[in-house]
């Protein structure tokens, strides 16, 4: 599973993707693995070290707050939030990415069918 | 205790339970026992789920506030690279004192030094030797920085104190010996002089270790390098 993803490719968006589950609803730190998972359509797994160094980056940002849980027994769950700060940062990563997809799309791509 | 909070537990082994440390533990703990929940759910025996659990999270030391992952050979050896050249500039800067044989030993115990630290830069870079220059290791800078405040801390206590005890040995002669200082031409000056510069020589360590802070720095593994 996700062998050939290149994960140089991926990991600079890592942020966006936790913001984009997020914005969807709070949530901890593994149902946000498992969403990303889903999301993928099973194609990606995220790192549970790259989970926590992201959300800590997130959290020093500003973009997400977190509260812990009230499950009473074993470990409690911190659940993060996404500030407004976090969804306006979250849709300016969405416009950047497409600019960069088309532009990277035209500046890579077609020479594959020239050999 | 359940084993996942064991195994949470000997992850953090190696640091204090401060605040931030307690509730990245509790975190953790959490999202391993929600996966071996669902793993569970999807079929998965208890010890099968606790065991896949352990491995989506093999160590902590990336997690922890101030750690730096670094190439800890890189480092030593350009490390031992500045050893080596504070060792030889005090080699150098001793040299006038073999003309009184009050500084030989210094002197020598210097030389011995350089080229010990000669020899061992030279071995360190040898193919033979086998070092392993990509090989990574977490070092907490905080920490490191502490280490370096207290040995000049220690080195500046130590110099104080040896020029105290000079003075008193060499001009408190009178007192404790009944013995007269006598300075009297420039060999005898010298000599005072020598018995004074002694432990400026050992800044070396200091300066050695002061070193170490901003090497970590360099030699920190940069994320695009980062392996998964």
């Amino acid at each position: 599973m996700g062998e050939n993803i290149s994960s140089d490719l991926i990991r600079g968006h890592i942020d966006t993707m936790i913001l984009r589950v997020l914005h969807e609803g709070d949530n901890y730190g593994y149902e946000i693995v498992k969403s990303i998972g889903v999301n993928s359509g099973g194609a990606y797994e995220l790192k549970e070290p790259s989970l926590y160094t992201s959300l800590k980056r997130l959290e020093s940002q500003g973009l997400i707050v977190s509260y812990w849980g009230d499950e009473s027994q074993g470990g409690r769950r911190k659940y993060y939030h996404i500030t407004d700060h976090g969804r306006k940062t979250y849709f300016q990563s969405v416009a950047q990415w497409k600019v960069a997809r088309n532009l990277i799309n035209q500046l890579i791509e077609g020479g594959e069918h020239n050999e | 205790m359940s084993e996942l909070q064991r195994y949470v537990n000997a992850l953090f082994a190696h640091y204090r339970d401060t605040k931030q440390i307690k509730d990245l533990k509790e975190e953790i703990l959490g999202n391993l026992e929600a996966r071996k929940t669902d793993l569970m759910a999807a079929g998965a025996d208890e010890a099968e789920a606790i065991s896949k659990a352990k491995q989506s999270i093999t160590s902590a030391d990336g997690l922890i506030d101030g750690n730096k992952e670094i190439f800890i050979n890189q480092l030593w050896r350009e490390w031992l690279q500045w050893v080596l050249i504070y060792l030889l500039s005090a080699c150098i800067v001793s040299v006038p004192m073999l003309l009184f044989h009050i500084g030989t030993p210094l002197s020598t115990l210097l030389f011995l030094a350089a080229a010990l630290a000669g020899i061992l830069y030279l071995r360190f870079n040898s193919k033979a030797f086998g070092v392993h220059f990509e090989k990574r290791t977490y070092i907490s800078l905080p920490r490191v920085r502490r280490i370096r405040n207290l040995v000049w801390i220690f080195w500046a206590a130590f110099t104080l104190m040896y020029t105290a005890a000079t003075t008193a040995m060499y001009f408190g002669s009178n007192i404790w010996f009944s013995r007269r200082v006598s300075i009297d031409g420039p060999y005898q000056l010298a000599v005072v002089l020598i018995l004074y510069a002694v432990p400026f020589f050992t800044v070396i360590l200091p300066l050695a270790v002061h070193k170490i802070p901003s090497l970590v720095l360099k030699y920190e593994v940069q994320s695009n390098e980062e392996t998964e």
